[in-house]
């Protein structure tokens, strides 16, 4: 009976809603910035960023040097291109760790709920314990600092997250008439899960999604900073500014454009977390 | 369910013991996570200690004095029990014992932690209530576009910038007052800012420590704590006010308002001190984020704290004192939580009844 017509989420009209909302749309065009730039870079950067050319070091932003150069007279806006797909990719991967084992662990205990779901939840307590940064240096120092392991590190920390949003957004659901509908029509929990939670509660994880994707740079950054992400010569935000830490006083435009390519593309996903938070969620934005 | 004759406070007991009893199990599992990690995970740690080259027996001999050699469970219990009693082992760096060097970096990370906390929370509630009374206005755009930005801000590139406009920026300001130009004269009116920073004479880095008197102690960290409030400011602003605004909408504010009070009173005398439930949660919340950000931090501005500990001694494979440290982080993490969870209780009479 409940069938395909409950799974009726508005996305006909959400990419438009979405475009009209100015917080996503700013945000949109801060991270497409980022990602068109980090994208670009595969083919085509200003110079090559393992070029080292000493006589350059530390120019000042010019029509020459765009973003000037580094303490090496390596190009810093190659650089910061080429540091993007590390950036993207390390958050990326680590955002859908935490989706492809948070969200099935979360709806399973949703589910089942009993044992099952006070098992995990106290699972997720003792991990939430942890400052995330600390339990990724733990990782990186264990098993060798590297882009790999940085995402792993993050990626872990992105679990429990996961599971809380999609169990407390399967909770909410499961007492629902829909669903007791689609129970009474004789399907498991696994078909209910998949046909009726998850579709039902994408607009969470969505949400979540971009937020997580966020805090991912932020914490690659760290870890590259404290020389535990991607190792040189790939450029890195975070290593790019320890470098620069050490040559603010004659070179302070080096820690500049780092920096500002992190906030430009964590701004730009958080504005687009929150502007689809409002049009995904009428009800929570109506009453803000 | 509830039992009818069951007194409110009972229930509210309950509740409390209820949380303390969880916080103990999370506490417990968190050790066991923790020795695992520690003991299981990175295989041999006299191994590691003594690097590849060294011969069998040199390693067996080093696991001798670790006490590698005895069964895994003697050795969470040995270890857990030396926790709780303070005696935490022996830094195989620096040949001392743990507990004295955890209670030297105490000394520096929680006053950085607690200046940190109150800088936060003082930059961002005023400037929550401030956008919440402008709600819809330019002005509470404004404030949370401000409050977006500095959620966007990763506090290492904030404290690196501190440390240039506090410190170098002053000095390079007098060399460009003497070439002139357009620079120069930038500098020359901004002059009484860059003497001010200059006399203040702030650090850039290091901790002299507190036996050598309050006053550079307290400047030592000044710059630190406000790099690690910033985020935690913006984010806080932000759930104070949504947390506000959310009150407002209330029956009873409504009434207060209809009673003719003006609208400032009732933000401060109502709305405030039920905004603030939430408000307290996030805190708790953060104080895990904060633990985070002085790993970071007190690495920048090279200050012996816990977190600079913890990052030296996972990179010099001191495992005793990683294993001590992170223990001790999280356990103050737990607590923390629980604290938060049991004002929560206090603060809200609502959630003394069972759900």
């Amino acid at each position: 009976m409940a069938d395909s017509k409950t799974r009726k989420l508005p996305t006909p009209g959400i990419i438009s809603l979405a475009i009209r909302n100015p917080a996503f749309l700013t945000g949109l065009i801060l991270s497409l910035f980022i990602f068109a730039g980090g994208l670009v870079s595969f083919f085509w950067t200003p110079y090559d960023v393992s070029l080292v050319t000493i006589s350059e070091r530390l120019k000042t932003p010019s029509f020459v040097y765009w973003l000037g150069t580094d303490h090496f007279g390596r190009d810093i806006l190659s650089m910061i291109m080429v540091g993007a797909r590390n950036s993207i990719a390390v958050a990326c991967v680590a955002v859908g760790i935490g989706l492809l084992i948070g969200i099935p662990l979360g709806c399973w205990a949703a589910a089942r709920g009993g044992l099952i779901d006070t098992v995990l939840m106290r699972g997720n307590d003792v991990v939430f314990a942890f400052p995330a940064l600390l339990s990724a240096v733990m990782i990186t120092a264990i098993f060798g600092p590297g882009a790999v392991n940085a995402i792993i590190a993050i990626g872990i920390f992105n679990i429990p997250v996961f599971a809380r949003v999609a169990r407390a957004g399967a909770m909410a659901l499961w007492p629902r008439d829909f669903i007791l509908a689609a129970r009474a029509a004789g399907k498991n929990r696994i078909q209910i899960t998949l046909e009726h939670i998850l579709p039902n509660m994408a607009h969470l994880l969505i949400v979540q999604g971009t937020i997580q994707f966020s805090l991912g740079i932020l914490a690659e950054a760290g870890l590259s900073y404290l020389g535990l992400g991607a190792q040189p010569p790939a450029p890195s935000w975070g290593r790019m500014l320890a470098e620069a830490q050490t040559m603010m006083a004659i070179g302070p435009h080096t820690a500049l454009f780092p920096g500002l390519a992190i906030v430009i593309s964590v701004l730009g996903l958080n504005l687009m977390g929150d502007g689809l938070r409002d049009v995904l969620d009428p009800k929570l934005s109506r009453a803000k | 369910m509830c039992l009818p004759f069951l007194h409110e406070e009972a229930k509210m007991i309950g509740f409390i013991v209820s949380r303390i009893v969880l916080a103990a199990i999370t506490l417990l599992l968190a050790s066991l996570v923790v020795f695992a990690v520690m003991n299981v995970l990175p295989g041999d740690a006299a191994r590691l200690m003594m690097g590849i080259s060294a011969s069998e027996e040199a390693v067996q001999a080093m696991r001798d004095q670790m006490g590698l050699n005895a069964p895994l469970l003697t050795r969470y219990f040995q270890w857990l029990l030396g926790f709780i009693s303070g005696d935490m082992g022996r830094s195989y760096t620096y040949s001392v014992p743990v507990s004295e060097l955890v209670s030297g970096a105490i000394s520096v990370s929680l006053p950085l932690a607690i200046m940190a906390l109150f800088l936060s929370t003082f930059i961002a509630i005023p400037f929550g209530l401030y956008a919440a009374s402008r709600h819809g206005k330019t002005a509470d755009t404004v404030s949370m576009g401000i409050a977006q930005i500095g959620i966007a801000i990763p506090n290492f590139w904030f404290a690196i910038l501190l440390v240039y406009a506090f410190v170098l920026l002053p000095f390079q300001a007098q060399a460009w007052i003497s070439q002139g130009g357009f620079w120069g004269g930038l500098a020359t009116l901004l002059s009484p800012i860059f003497n001010f920073f200059q006399w203040l004479k702030l650090p850039a880095g290091g901790f002299p420590g507190w036996e050598g008197g309050f006053t550079p102690a307290l400047k030592a960290l000044i710059l630190p704590s406000i790099a690690l409030a910033l985020p935690q400011a913006a984010i806080l602003a932000r759930v104070t006010r949504s947390a506000l605004l959310e009150v407002l909408g209330e029956d009873y504010i409504r009434t207060a308002r209809a009673k003719g009070l003006p609208r400032n009173l009732v933000i401060r005398r109502h709305a405030l001190r039920n905004a603030m439930i939430p408000v307290l949660t996030i805190l708790g919340l953060q104080f895990s984020f904060l633990l985070s950000g002085t790993i970071i931090i007190e690495n920048v501005f090279y200050l012996q704290g816990l977190g600079r500990m913890v990052f030296q001694a996972i990179t010099q494979r001191d495992l005793i004192v990683v294993q001590s440290v992170v223990m001790l982080l999280v356990a103050a993490v737990i607590l923390v939580n629980l604290i938060v969870d049991l004002l929560y209780v206090i603060a809200d009479p609502r959630l003394r009844r069972p759900a």
